[in-house]
């Protein structure tokens, strides 16, 4: 009885002992600074260039604090070093603050950083446990991270948000790190991450875009997707939904362009792998259903066989568009950004084996052939087009 | 271990069984009554007895036990030395049928002066009784023919005599019989019978409990009418001598409950007892802790439907609050009102009221653990404001939560001991100088004020006070636990919360049943109120007679 | 004290699923790659064979636990023994368990505070719990504290469904084969192997004999839930990745993602997690403090959680680093020691033991 009393005592006296030390990760809110983007950049000599774009609440308008409006909402910081860690600990240095890396919206790999390679900054990426899955992976173009972090935006109050957002509409190719690092990891599949540009808005002010996508082969810039390449990518990465997509269907006339504009409602890819006479071959097959947009042309949509004429067309274009892409990221990049190599480990596990280590190699000179269908489901309000005579009209 | 000393009182003693003897010669009351229990029990429930603090006042003697003397005069004398310097004593002697000479003594204070006038007085003066010498057919003619409502009581010793008196009794004391008659005329002094001001209900009866037991006991007879309905009286207090029933039916409640109750209440050794607080400390199985153990209610109806669920009520004379056991941590947040209404509307409260408690509980150490360790689970636009609404304030989340939870319970406390008028000013200051001013002037940020004030607004929903103010409690330790550790503090501190209530009984009943122990009828009516032919609330009994049986 | 078969349901369930979802992932599919939910399957059954032997086991002597009827069964030398050996498992499993947790948290959410306060805290609650109301209130919290858990797995899992992509799982078998992933099994199996602590909880029963479907049950939904989750786990996170990463099962909560507003959920489900690592410290506290005090004839069982505690926290502070308490002790006690001896042979010799000698009185 006792003992079991005294033992009662120092326990809880230790117990209480821990709480008055306590306190050991604890971090206010006003004494972080929230890392809203940031940025690798290699420079000349070959150091590591890190930037932060940090938020700065209190010159956010909208709170509490009158004043200060004219204060630039963010700041960006840059530190030159040798390792990734070891430039957030110079990083660290310049600042008042502890850096949080829990809200990232965005991570930028400079254009020449990203060739050189990006092994340093991905370790830095996960071991932290503060930083995020959630933020999406940027690749500069024709710029430098650092210039593209201290590009404003006005939209919105933070630069950083507005490159999330336009992210999360997909406009370009959204690929947050999980998913970066998930194709790094993965053999038979190359990594793509949408590619930022500086330009000038039509005041003359230096912004961002987003418009093309960034492809890598293992860990280093291959190059960059645009135009119909990078919408030949979306087709088969399953971002096809809500794609527009415009089709010369007839010549230009006095009266209309000869274009229709359809956007795919639903898309389905297939990607069939072969293994014949011990060579690899693809099949690729893309279907999608879609809408008519725009008729600026003379064909009447109310019609089976013009609505056919144009299904051919767009077929036509698809292919087309789907193989161009591939046979760029073949010859020219080299990168299996599709994941033909992980359809291949799934369809013939047993032959994969002796095929994925020389995967990288083999991957340019397999035969791709693509299949396409491209079905129109609703015509929108109008039957024929509406600016010309029923003589016109086909 | 070492015997401890239960009474230091007598300076030649330290052996309990001498204390007791030494009790037995002072005291006024038989020394049983005393120390029945409390020796034997003490050694098991130790936390329920009563601490004596240094030496212990000895109570003068009063009365003998001896006989009655059959002198009149003698009896005189010694009710006079006992009710020395009491200016309502009223002693006067009567001639009663001509030839009996009687001694009434009351004390006026008590005594409702119409009733005894029109009650007893009159038809004493009227009454013509034959004098015989033997006392045993003189009490009995005297009984038989004394055309009063109010049943006489004998009594030959003085010290229960002296007893009737004080509880309000008239007593009349006979020349050479050696025997005395009590007439119970209680003065009917008491307050109107009103709607509960605590426990508001919108369908539901609008009266409530008073001060007098008398009254309470005839509300809860009015509501159910049955025999069964036993209601057993004891005295609690030696100096208040305090009386109190205990409610129960017979059949409904379980008899070990009804034995605990009346056991611990017979052992309670207090001087005084001036309301249900005094005894649900002492008869509940654990003194310490915050949660109510022991509901008290002063609705009739409450009362009415806990008997029929099995419950033991305890009535305590002076006070409008009736307690009820054994009860569980879910009655906390149950109001009879529950009953009243649509069932599916019903449970939709009980669920309300559960989030809000969790709310009220958990809110502020939330916000501390997330805004101190976890940011990054606060969306990114949130962030940034509470990060804004921060900057320029001085103390940590932690210290800036506790001063506003503090500062909250305080405004609560002055809002409830102040008369109307006055609470409007607090609310006022309140509400502007801690809210805006505060926040303006940078000292508070804005976002702890609105937690702080969900907080109180949730702590609001329980019916139940008593749950409402341990839940308050808990919520500054768990504030601190969340600054210290994060959420891992945080959940730390709800375990522990967890483990003292799950090792809780009332009365030998799991506090948390019926989830743990878990009991699917149980629940219906905890989780839900079900429909009422699911509802079996009779047979709450047969449900808890494991967990009665097996504690 | 006494229990209701409820109550050993949920004790069972939430002492296996817990640590099993978090610890065991990683080792699996380091063996087993995509093919994880094989292993699982492989050990689940396997883990209902061993509770089937446990039961029965029970059911000789249902009044006794387990050192009480290792002595009646096996006599007073070898059954004092077979006791000497569990004590072992559980003065050994129990400051590895408070040291992976402590490890968890560091990794995750508190990544600076010293590993002694984290454990202390751990504890403290441990103690407080098995000494305020011995099982019966590790019971109750448990029955509380179980379906939380289980609701916590259920909605994470609900939440994840967006982010699983199928063709992590493919292909299946040809990557691991029947070796690799009977490798895979044994991890899980070992860590679901609790059952074997039902011969210290049977006793307490109201109806010792009616115990056995609710182990069952308790086993049975656990390795199911273990299932599902750490193949959606393999299904989201990747092979490939799952096996580089210390806990997979979080980094799937971390990437939840609802509406774009609720994100990072990671703490909210360690803290959930932190529960049922409390009921199975807890557990074994009590068995630990029981059991010697049965073994060495000690009337106050209580008194003994006063030399425990300290003990387990001293034990808890040896190990070096994160890979040294998780993965050595389960590669070379756990797995090929305990799993064997404690889980099935034990078991099965009292079985044998027990049934003969009662075939013998008849």
């Amino acid at each position: 009885m006792r003992i079991d009393r005294k033992a009662h005592l120092i326990f809880v006296l230790i117990v209480g002992l821990v709480f008055v030390a306590g306190c050991w990760d604890r971090r206010e809110m006003d004494e972080i600074a929230l890392v809203m983007a940031s940025g690798v950049d290699i420079t000349d000599d070959g150091q590591l260039e890190l930037s932060v774009q940090i938020a700065l609440p209190t010159a956010i308008p909208g709170t509490l604090q009158t004043g200060g409006t004219d204060k630039k909402p963010v700041q960006v910081i840059s530190v030159k070093g040798r390792a990734g860690l070891e430039v957030f600990a110079l990083l660290q240095q310049q600042l008042s603050r502890q850096l949080f890396l829990g809200h990232r919206a965005v991570i930028v790999f400079g254009e020449k950083f990203a060739k050189a390679g990006i092994d340093q900054a991905l370790d830095v990426l996960i071991r932290m446990p503060d930083s995020r899955y959630n933020s999406y992976v940027l690749t500069s173009y024709g710029t430098t991270a650092k210039e593209l972090l201290n590009a404003p935006y006005r939209m919105e109050v933070i630069p950083a948000i507005g490159m999330k957002n336009i992210e999360a509409a997909k406009y370009s190719v959204a690929v947050k790190v999980d998913e970066f690092i998930s194709d790094l990891s993965t053999v038979g599949k190359m990594p793509v991450t949408g590619a930022a540009r500086l330009f000038e808005d039509a005041a003359g002010d230096k912004t961002f875009q987003i418009d093309k996508a960034a492809v890598y082969r293992g860990n280093k810039l291959a190059g960059f997707l645009s135009g119909k390449y990078l919408k030949g990518y979306k087709l088969m990465s399953g971002q096809a939904k809500g794609m527009k997509i415009a089709v010369q269907v007839e010549p230009v006339r006095e009266k209309t362009k000869g274009i229709v504009t359809v956007e795919i409602l639903r898309a389905k890819t297939k990607v069939l792998t072969h293994w014949e006479k011990d060579t690899p071959r693809v099949t690729v097959s893309f279907e999608a259903t879609s809408r008519a947009l725009a008729n600026e042309s003379s064909l009447d949509l109310s019609k089976a066989n013009h609505v056919r004429r144009l299904e051919t067309e767009l077929t036509d274009k698809l292919r087309e568009t789907i193989s161009d892409m591939i046979a760029k990221t073949q010859r020219e990049y080299r990168s299996d950004i599709l994941g033909f190599g992980r359809e291949f480990h799934i369809q013939h596990a047993k032959e994969w084996k002796k095929l994925k280590g020389q995967w990288d190699e083999l991957y340019p000179e397999i035969p791709v052939a693509v299949a396409a269908e491209m079905k129109i489901e609703r015509i929108g309000r109008i039957q024929a087009p509406g600016p010309l005579s029923k003589e016109e009209v086909q | 271990m070492k015997k401890r000393k239960y009474f230091s009182a007598n300076p030649y003693s330290n052996e309990i069984g001498k204390d007791r003897e030494y009790y037995a010669r002072h005291l006024y009351f038989p020394a049983s009554t005393i120390f029945s229990d409390v020796r034997v029990k003490s050694m098991k429930r130790r936390t329920n007895r009563q601490r004596p603090i240094g030496e212990l006042l000895a109570e003068p003697s009063y009365a003998s036990d001896a006989v009655l003397s059959d002198k009149l005069d003698d009896i005189e004398t010694e009710i006079r030395k006992i009710f020395d310097k009491c200016a309502d004593l009223v002693v006067r002697r009567l001639m009663v049928s001509a030839d009996v000479p009687v001694m009434v003594v009351y004390l006026k204070a008590l005594i409702d002066e119409g009733m005894w006038e029109q009650g007893l007085l009159m038809p004493l003066m009227n009454l013509e009784i034959e004098n015989t010498q033997d006392p045993v057919p003189f009490f009995a003619r005297f009984k038989a023919t004394l055309p009063s409502s109010n049943p006489p009581k004998n009594t030959s010793n003085m010290q229960e005599a002296v007893r009737l008196i004080v509880h309000g009794g008239i007593v009349l004391f006979f020349e050479s019989r050696k025997q005395a008659l009590s007439f119970h005329i209680d003065d009917q002094l008491q307050r109107q019978l009103e709607e509960p001001m605590t426990e508001a209900v919108i369908r539901g009866p609008r009266v409530g409990f008073i001060e007098k037991i008398t009254v309470n006991m005839t509300l809860l007879r009015q509501l159910i009418r049955t025999p069964r309905l036993k209601l057993e009286r004891m005295t609690v207090g030696t100096i208040t001598d305090t009386e109190i029933v205990v409610a129960y039916i017979e059949n409904l409640a379980p008899p070990a409950v009804i034995e605990k109750v009346k056991k611990r209440l017979s052992a309670i050794s207090l001087d005084s007892v001036m309301g249900t607080g005094y005894l649900e400390e002492m008869i509940c199985d654990t003194p310490y802790t915050p949660f109510p153990l022991i509901k008290t209610t002063e609705r009739p109806d409450a009362v009415a439907g806990s008997l029929i669920e099995g419950k033991v009520a305890v009535f305590v004379n002076g006070t409008p609050m009736v307690m009820i056991m054994p009860i569980t941590f879910w009655y906390g947040f149950q109001s009879v009102e529950d009953y009243y209404l649509n069932f599916i509307v019903a449970s939709m409260l009980r669920w309300l009221r559960f989030l809000f408690a969790l709310f009220a509980f958990t809110m502020p150490s939330i916000y501390v653990a997330i805004t101190t360790f976890h940011q990054e689970m606060i969306p990114t636009s949130l962030a940034l404001s509470l990060a804004a609404a921060r900057e320029i304030v001085p103390f940590p989340a932690m210290v800036e939560t506790l001063i506003m939870e503090a500062t909250f319970e305080a405004l609560r406390e002055a809002g409830v001991r102040l008369p109307r008028a006055v609470g409007q000013t607090i609310s006022i200051v309140g509400a502007l100088v801690i809210g805006q001013a505060a926040v303006q002037a940078g000292i508070i940020s804005a976002p702890i004020i609105i937690v702080v004030s969900l907080t109180g607004i949730a702590s609001f929903l329980i019916p139940q006070t008593a749950m409402s103010q341990a839940i308050s409690l808990f919520r500054f330790p768990l504030v601190l636990c969340a600054g210290m550790f994060g959420l891992y503090g945080m959940s730390a501190g709800l375990i522990a919360m967890l483990i003292h209530l799950a090792s809780l009984h009332s009365l030998g009943m799991p506090y948390l049943w019926p989830i743990a122990p878990f009991n699917r009828k149980g629940t219906l009516d905890v989780l839900f109120r079900a429909p009422w032919r699911f509802l079996h609330k009779r047979q709450q009994y047969l449900l808890q007679k494991r967990e009665l049986e097996n504690p | 004290m006494k229990l209701t078969g409820l109550q050993v349901f949920w004790m069972i369930m939430v002492m296996d699923l817990g640590m099993t979802l978090v610890m065991t992932l990683a080792p699996a599919a380091q063996a087993a790659q995509q093919d994880i939910w094989i292993s699982l399957l492989l050990a689940g059954l396997s883990i209902l064979l061993i509770t089937s032997v446990v039961t029965r086991v029970t059911l000789l002597h249902p009044e006794q636990d387990l050192i009480r009827f290792s002595q009646t069964i096996l006599g007073k030398g070898l059954g004092r023994i077979v006791i000497v050996i569990y004590l072992v498992q559980w003065y050994t499993i129990t400051p590895i368990v408070l040291r992976q947790f402590n490890d968890v948290l560091h990794v995750m959410i508190n990544p600076t505070t010293p590993k002694l306060a984290i454990m202390l805290i751990m504890v403290a609650l441990i103690s407080y719990a098995t000494y305020s109301g011995g099982i019966v209130t590790v019971a109750r919290c448990s029955e509380i504290l179980g379906p939380i858990i289980l609701l916590m797995i259920f909605l994470v899992l609900v939440a994840s469904i967006n982010n699983v992509d199928i063709k992590n799982l493919l292909p299946v078998y040809a990557d691991s084969g029947a070796a690799a992933i009977f490798k895979g099994a044994l991890p899980p199996t070992s860590y679901l192997g609790h059952a074997v602590e039902y011969m210290m909880l049977a006793p307490f029963l109201h109806q010792p004999r009616k115990g056995a479907p609710y182990a069952y049950w308790a086993v049975g939904i656990a390795s199911f839930a273990a299932l599902i989750a750490m193949t959606m786990t393999i299904a989201t996170i990747g092979p490939s990745l799952s096996t580089k990463l210390w806990y997979p099962f979080f980094e799937m909560t971390r990437k939840i993602s609802l509406f774009g507003f609720i994100e990072n959920l990671d703490p909210f489900t360690i803290v959930i997690w932190v529960a049922s690592v409390f009921i199975k410290l807890a557990i074994y506290m009590f068995i630990m403090a029981y059991g010697t005090a049965e073994f060495l004839g000690i009337k106050k069982w209580r008194s003994l959680i006063w030399y425990i505690a300290p003990v387990v926290l001293g034990f808890a502070l040896i190990p070096q680093n994160v890979s040294e308490a998780t993965s050595n002790y389960l590669l070379n006690y756990w797995v090929p020691v305990a799993l064997p001896v404690n889980m099935i042979g034990l078991p099965l010799l009292l079985l044998a033991v027990g049934k003969i000698k009662q075939a013998r009185k008849a």
